[in-house]
């Protein structure tokens, strides 16, 4: 099911700002969305890729800062658009206030959710994409593919499987081995 | 493929089009849309066939219009779009100038001069809107992605030999190649 839309009237930065803590949303053209608690499998990933893209970071004395969910971007400011990417890698400082990244990340990894697969490939696609995002990939266990997509060059939708070794394309020489990914989410 | 942009468009420029100039509008811009060639034609021709048959013989109440058709997406008049094949189940969605509002099922042919980018936008225009079904046929690669947006939203790619089971038609699977 896609995730679950409240009625048909906008949220203002105030009301969002203003849900509770343990609630987790995001708003697209001003309309919330309400968004599941992530499952045992997508922490395992998350995790592991937040490690392997802070290692390269500080490898590489780099200014960009790696963040994982729950962490508010604001890609809009009228009408509102709000969202709490999984992972994200952000360059440019100025973006954050302390409370949030104001404007696209440069990197962004989703992880599927069994509830919302079409969210992540259809609408953040779009909104990713002309919100200036450099390069968005979606990983999808059930699937067992990661869907590179490379904005900035206008490369959509190449795909891969999990046993690959990927390079992220906005750095010279990150490669990600979603083979050592997978094999952490064998749990019995 | 979009038109220079020098300004936001509207629904007035996209109706008063020169003669001969077809484009769609979405969030204020144009897209050109290129004559259609022989491939595109035949499969506009057969999809609008088999279908048409279909729901005659099931005595069924929805439309299949193809192009050159005007669907107004949202009933907003600000997104204007020409699906190759709209099928409308909705009689009062259809108005003298064209469909007002989502059609169920829109079937687009793949022609050269659209990027995947307009592929990207559509997708998402047309989930949003309330479109329940979206295929994408593409005459060179002979494969057809649909996109079934219903309850139980799921996305396939076919090939021209599949027979592709049609999600708003229950008891309706194409194949393409014995269309052809």
């Amino acid at each position: 099911m896609p995730a679950l839309q409240s009625n048909l009237s906008t949220v203002t930065l105030e009301e969002y700002e203003s849900l509770p803590e343990n609630i987790r949303a995001e708003v697209f053209d001003g309309q919330i969305y309400y968004m599941e608690g992530p499952s045992q499998e997508h922490q395992a990933i998350s995790t592991e890729l937040t490690t392997i893209l802070n290692s390269y970071m500080k490898s590489k004395k780099s200014p960009c800062r790696v963040f994982h969910a729950p962490f508010d971007v604001k890609l809009s400011d009228s009408p509102l658009t709000i969202v709490q990417p999984d992972l994200m890698i952000i360059c440019d400082k100025n973006k954050l206030d302390g409370k949030r990244c104001n404007g696209a990340p440069d990197f962004i990894i989703e992880i599927v959710s069994p509830g919302n697969p079409a969210d992540d490939y259809i609408r953040k696609l779009y909104y990713y994409k002309n919100a200036g995002v450099r390069e968005y990939w979606i990983a999808d266990p059930r699937r067992k593919t990661v869907t590179v997509n490379y904005f900035e060059e206008n490369i959509l939708n190449v795909q891969y499987s999990f046993d690959s070794t990927i390079k992220v394309n906005i750095f010279d020489d990150l490669l990600i081995n979603f083979s050592e990914i997978s094999d952490l989410m064998n749990f019995s | 493929m979009p038109f220079p942009q020098k300004q936001v468009y509207t629904s007035k420029d996209y109706w008063n089009l020169p003669e001969g100039q077809k484009a769609e509008l979405i969030d204020g811009q144009l897209f050109d849309m290129a004559p259609p060639n022989f491939i595109h034609q035949k499969l506009v021709s057969v999809l609008h066939y088999a279908i048409f048959h279909h729901i005659k013989t099931n005595n069924g109440s929805c439309e299949v219009i193809p192009a050159p058709f005007a669907v107004n997406l949202n009933s907003d008049d600000k997104t204007w779009v020409e699906p190759d094949l709209s099928v409308i189940c909705d009689r009062n969605k259809i108005s003298s100038r064209g469909c007002e509002g989502a059609p169920d099922w829109i079937i687009e042919i793949v022609s050269p001069g659209s990027t995947r980018t307009d592929y990207l936008i559509k997708l998402f225009k047309y989930r949003t809107a309330g479109v329940r079904e979206y295929w994408i046929v593409n005459p060179v690669k002979r494969m057809v992605q649909v996109y079934y947006f219903g309850l139980e939203e799921n996305s396939e790619l076919f090939s021209f030999e599949d027979e592709i089971p049609v999600g708003i038609f229950p008891n309706l699977k194409l194949r393409i190649s014995d269309l052809l």
